[in-house]
């Protein structure tokens, strides 16, 4: 699915979300997985991505490095890594280049931002999935600051009511906000949810009057 | 989902899990809503009920496609894909696949309910139905399609228009020059709608130039791109769309 496109960015936010997605072609390219997404979180882990992970396979809000490697099986489709600035995404690409390993790799970002990215990594990109925003009925949709932490889990396990009773409790006193971001990644299965951006959209938000 | 009224001590903890707002308390004992519940299971899993009270049933269809659509972990057991996921492959693999392979075609993907608000079927249905003139053929490997009785006009089976998802993706490619014509139609179909739906679109990027020819119809319709997220696909994976075909024309 398009699960790593359509987060909402206000203009703080635009350049400090990068979801790097690998993935095989079921059927083509999709041989030896379990070993070659190992050799791929190995390849990124020193980057110090803000989360990672897969479906099946979890997220770094609830496991270590070590056990996203464990628990990879055949049946996982694919793997993610999140990075918060330009500079580690721009090196996690050259290395992904300079690997060449043979999965293809998506990241998703602002169009432009990307590309740029990409140049500076020496990439040619192949193809582009652009978002054209939300259509229909938006009066439905939960404050855009709000979406902007809800979307960062394109399968919407993470509630707008979760994220408003976070913002209560960091006010009260009750958690932190990189606590309550950490609490608020643990439904997104695959791994893409940006905890540094969350904390520190939940600090804006608690301290809004 | 069903919750165990005599388990249940109304803590609320599993309350704002829900994405789609349907646990609620009703004449003293909270209660899911059936009609309003998507299956998605974030409330079991996530919410951590401190007595267990939160249980389901083995669904069958048409209910157990609200699983299958809104839970990550669900599987289309009961459509011919068997997988986990509300969508395909697309641009993810395209530079292997080569879906999106020539300049001159696009893909559209359509996600009824996205973001978090959810969608029937009905819905899903109107906007296959709206968009299929245009559509040189729906992904055959989207699980939408899959429920669809009639792929040239995208009617599903009167069975599941009754049925939500937290969201579902229509599918489809079409010519590049009736871009135009697809954005017409959805602007049209989005009035009669009681849901939302996310939209975006694929395009090959011409390697020559580095310019994505779809770009121009976007501009047209004054949607800034650089205000929300795309999707690039950085040409890395192997082999090569171009290089399996000219290897199976040998």
């Amino acid at each position: 699915m398009t699960h790593t496109l359509h987060r909402v960015k206000s203009e703080n936010g635009r350049t400090n979300d990068y979801v790097v997605l690998i993935m095989p072609a079921r059927g083509v390219n999709n041989q030896d997985s379990v070993e070659m997404f190992k050799k791929y979180i190995d390849l990124l882990a020193p980057f110090k991505p803000v989360n990672m992970g897969g479906i099946g396979i979890g997220n770094l809000a609830l496991n270590t490095i070590e056990e996203l490697r464990e628990n990879i099986t055949p049946e996982a489709p694919m793997i993610h890594a999140v990075f918060s600035d330009r500079d580690t995404l721009i090196e996690a690409m050259k290395a992904l280049k300079e690997a060449d390993y043979g999965y293809s790799v998506v990241v998703s970002g602002l169009v432009d931002d990307v590309d740029c990215c990409a140049k500076k990594a020496g990439i040619q990109r192949h193809s582009v999935d652009l978002s054209l925003g939300i259509w229909g009925d938006i009066d439905k949709l939960p404050d855009e600051k709000i979406m902007e932490i809800t979307t960062m889990c394109g399968h919407a396990m993470v509630s707008a009511n979760l994220v408003s009773k976070m913002v209560d409790d960091i006010r009260a006193g009750k958690t932190t906000a990189r606590k309550a971001a950490v609490k608020l990644a643990e439904p997104c299965a695959c791994g893409i949810f940006n905890i540094d951006k969350a904390e520190a959209l939940l600090n804006e938000l608690a301290e809004k009057l | 989902m069903y919750i165990d009224t005599a388990k249940c001590v109304k803590c609320k903890k599993c309350v704002p899990y829900c994405p789609v707002g349907a646990i609620r308390e009703v004449d003293g004992h909270m209660a899911i809503d059936l009609d309003v519940c998507v299956e998605c299971g974030s409330c079991q899993r996530y919410a951590k009920c401190p007595r267990g009270a939160i249980y389901n049933v083995r669904l069958e269809p048409p209910r157990a496609y609200r699983k299958a659509f809104s839970d990550p972990f669900g599987k289309h057991e009961n459509t011919t894909l068997k997988h986990m996921g509300r969508g395909t492959e697309e641009v993810k693999t395209n530079d292997v696949t080569g879906i999106v392979h020539d300049l001159d075609t696009i893909g559209f993907a359509v996600e009824l309910g996205r973001p978090g608000v959810s969608a029937s079927f009905a819905d899903i249905e109107k906007v296959a139905m709206a968009v299929a003139p245009f559509a040189e053929e729906f992904e055959v490997n989207n699980p939408v399609t899959a429920l669809m009785v009639d792929k040239k006009t995208g009617k599903f089976d009167d069975s599941v228009l009754g049925e939500r998802v937290l969201s579902a993706i229509v599918e489809f490619r079409c010519r590049l020059d009736a871009a135009e014509e697809v954005l017409e139609a959805l602007k049209q179909v989005s009035k009669e709608i009681d849901t939302v739906f996310s939209l975006c679109l694929i395009s090959r990027v011409d390697e020559k130039d580095d310019t994505v020819h779809a770009r121009s119809v976007i501009d047209s319709l004054n949607i800034d791109v650089n205000r929300t997220a795309a999707k690039t696909n950085l040409g890395l994976g192997r082999p090569r769309y171009e290089d399996r075909i000219k290897e199976a024309s040998k």
